[in-house]
């Protein structure tokens, strides 16, 4: 083997390398990329000339693993310090695990065998609508930075709308408009729904909430993790969510009739989401809401 | 209190990164060239890998024990210059605590192992 060959060989295998490279942190890989690439090319011509390359690519790659991995653990809990440090991306996790929980429950709860007595239906909801009051308070805390008057105003008012829920019966109307916003109410479109396109547009409410939790808490997760990326999923949640919220209210309205006041209700909870998912989209903030 | 890091500093220290401030205790290497001293100095009871070299020099920088010297200009497709490292005052600090330490340790083996393995030595 002349040295043109052998220096081929190694380009080859220095290329090859250098697409490895993708299994450390994008961080680590930027700052020492090219110097690893380099110092692999020359490690591994010094190989070929003491011809044990086979030898060579079995402790690079167990090389590469093992320190890949031992990058990734270290960086991953350096972010998850900062995470913790970060309360607002933890604050928006845990709301969008209750989103998540609360889609869970709609399933369980609501589902034809009924493995809960109305009761316990009935705790379920409160507790959700607790959980929910405390999250939307935690946000209320940060939002001023992103939102404006009426943005806060609206979270206020389904506030009170929550406070009234959690008190009993008494206060459903008034939560009529949050628990179709938690899809607590969601699955009731569609078993009252007459069938075909309402059918349908049920389904689409359904599985729209259930996107843009997926989306909110992929956010969430990206944010901990440090990758700012995952702005265009929360995008693409609060989209789904806006056709949604419009989705359920024209149900809501052309379906079954209900009393003036929860309609008007879920109109001005529905106003007041749009205005916090524009403003915050139009800032490209960091607090999200989905 | 300086004594007192050093020596946490040292303790912490991997075989690996060990093995990097003695070679760049002995002068300013780039990344091959720490790597080729390593392996020579260790005489082939372990293979430093690029992989486990650059962590080792991340982990060292982090901690200030070494810091990036002359940069030199290659022309590569990366066009990427070649870095030098080199050891820092609190490298050399850490890297004699963990000498001390081991020295430590080994005497206190040997002593183990005369009087109560039997060993004798010669």
């Amino acid at each position: 083997m002349d040295d043109s060959d052998e220096k081929q060989r190694t380009g080859s295998a220095a290329r090859l390398y250098q697409h490895f490279l993708i299994f450390y942190p994008a961080s680590f890989r930027q700052r020492y990329g090219a110097e690893m690439v380099r110092v692999f090319s020359c490690d591994h011509l010094q190989a070929q000339h003491e011809k044990r390359v086979r030898a060579y690519w079995v402790g690079a790659s167990k090389d590469l693993i093992v320190s890949a991995s031992q990058e990734r653990i270290a960086e991953g809990g350096n972010h998850m310090i900062q995470a913790w440090k970060n309360r607002q991306s933890l604050l928006f996790m845990g709301g969008a695990c209750i989103q998540l929980v609360l889609i869970l429950l709609q399933v369980v709860i609501r589902s034809d065998t009924f493995v809960v007595s109305a009761l316990q239906y009935q705790w379920a909801l409160q507790a959700a609508a607790i959980a929910i009051a405390i999250y939307c308070v935690a946000l209320l805390h940060f939002l001023p930075m992103h939102t404006n008057f009426v943005g806060r105003l609206a979270l206020i008012t389904i506030l009170l709308g929550l406070i009234f829920m959690s008190l009993g019966n008494s206060g459903m109307i008034w939560g009529v408009g949050i628990s179709q916003l938690t899809c607590l109410d969601a699955h009731q479109c569609y078993v009252y729904a007459p069938g075909g396109i309402y059918r349908w547009l049920a389904m689409l409410v359904i599985g729209g909430y259930f996107l843009a939790s997926i989306s909110s808490l992929a956010y969430a997760l990206s944010a901990s993790i440090g990758n700012r990326k995952g702005h265009k999923w929360v995008r693409l949640g609060f989209g789904i969510a806006a056709f949604c919220f419009l989705g359920m209210v024209l149900s809501r309205l052309g379906l079954f009739p209900v009393e003036l006041s929860s309609t008007i209700f879920s109109v001005v909870t529905c106003i007041g989401f749009f205005i916090i998912g524009h403003r915050l989209w139009m800032a490209d903030s960091h607090v999200v809401v989905a | 209190m300086e004594s007192a890091m050093a020596e946490q500093q040292g303790s912490n220290l991997t075989p690996a990164m060990l093995n990097v401030l003695l070679v760049l205790a002995q002068g300013e290497l780039h990344g091959y060239g720490i790597m080729s001293a390593v392996n020579q100095q260790v005489q082939g009871n372990f293979h430093l890998g690029t992989g486990t070299l650059y962590r080792s020099i991340h982990q060292l920088l982090a901690k200030g024990l070494i810091c990036v010297g002359r940069e030199d200009a290659i022309e590569n497709h990366t066009n990427e210059p070649r870095r030098y490292y080199r050891i820092t005052a609190q490298g050399v600090a850490a890297l004699n605590a963990e000498i001390d330490r081991l020295e430590h340790l080994v005497k206190f083996a040997q002593q183990v192992r005369k009087t109560e393995l039997g060993y004798q030595e010669g």
